[in-house]
């Protein structure tokens, strides 16, 4: 039986080629869409450390500051009230409830993809100036993976400087 | 044999366009593992200012303090961090002279510089100022 390699191998070749560029085009997908959730979780992880920072800022007194919860009393200026906040994940939310002394608690909830948020009280080792730790881990949702098995993280870690909290120990322990 | 030599050309630039397409996805991982070095580089000197700031209550030890952590080549003269990651993050402070900061008030600018350590030796990621005041209740 005679075979014509002129009429077989190109049919093969061709669909090598088509192999190849459907790979390639795949590939483009998958780099496009793990570039895009990987940058999400980056931004959401830093916004997180970002947006505790903020809210600590009338830090007066910290209530809990040890695991996955964080609660503290806030006052604007020594005059005002007394409200208790409390910082905490639940689910893929980071939530923040203030609840003023007499009043009625407001939640407000990020939607931030945490995996994990970690808080720990510290204080510097020669001037006991008070730091609050915050480590936070991201990670992205099935529907955003490309492949169901393999998720994707992201991490931010910051000591925040408790100032207030700094001051006012300075300024009780000299009896200003 | 003409076609034959046709495919096989096409192949080869086929072949050349999938290299390149593979290296840019390669290109893509790597950003995406340096994008995440620098948001932990930036946020360790954030931390780190942010501990010179609290100096400005014990400004008279600040040189005592920090003084000394101005050698990137020694762990013991530089700040030093595992990130969440693994990676190995160090930190160099070089304080300034005395000198005027704001109007009436004389302070010293510390320059903090964040470097990666990779196989020990270091990659300078960011750099960021902070400007130390002692503290005055008036």
């Amino acid at each position: 039986m005679n075979i014509s390699f002129e009429l077989i191998i190109p049919p093969i070749i061709l669909g090598i080629l088509i192999t190849m560029i459907t790979g390639a085009n795949v590939v483009m997908m998958d780099s496009t869409v793990e570039n895009q959730s990987t940058y999400h979780l980056q931004t959401n992880a830093n916004n997180t450390v970002l947006l505790i920072s903020e809210e600590v800022r009338y830090l007066h007194r910290v209530e809990t500051a040890n695991g996955s919860s964080f609660e503290f009393v806030e006052k604007v200026t020594e005059a005002s009230d007394s409200v208790d906040v409390k910082i905490f994940k639940d689910n893929e939310y980071l939530k923040v409830i203030r609840t003023p002394r007499g009043g009625s608690a407001d939640t407000t909830a990020y939607f931030l993809r945490l995996d994990s948020l970690t808080f720990q009280e510290t204080t510097h080792g020669t001037t006991s100036a008070p730091f609050l730790k915050v480590s936070v881990l991201t990670t992205s949702s099935n529907d955003e993976q490309i492949n169901k098995n393999r998720s994707y993280k992201a991490s931010a870690e910051r000591s925040i400087y408790l100032k207030n909290l700094h001051a006012s120990d300075i300024f009780y322990s000299t009896g200003s | 044999m003409n076609q034959t030599f046709l495919s096989l050309g096409a192949i080869a630039i086929f072949m050349f366009l999938s290299m390149n397409i593979h290296k840019g996805y390669l290109v893509a991982t790597q950003q995406t593992v340096d994008s995440q070095q620098e948001v932990d580089a930036v946020n360790f000197g954030v931390s780190i200012t942010d501990e010179l700031y609290s100096q400005s209550f014990n400004y008279d030890s600040l040189q005592a303090n920090y003084g000394h952590l101005n050698d990137i080549n020694y762990a013991s003269t530089r700040k030093n961090l595992i990130t969440a990651s693994d990676d190995t993050l160090a930190a160099t402070i070089e304080l300034s002279s005395e000198q005027e900061i704001v109007a009436g008030a004389t302070g010293r600018v510390a320059t903090v510089t964040i470097y990666r350590i990779e196989s020990g030796k270091p990659k300078q990621l960011a750099q960021q100022n902070a400007s130390i005041v002692p503290y005055n209740p008036n």
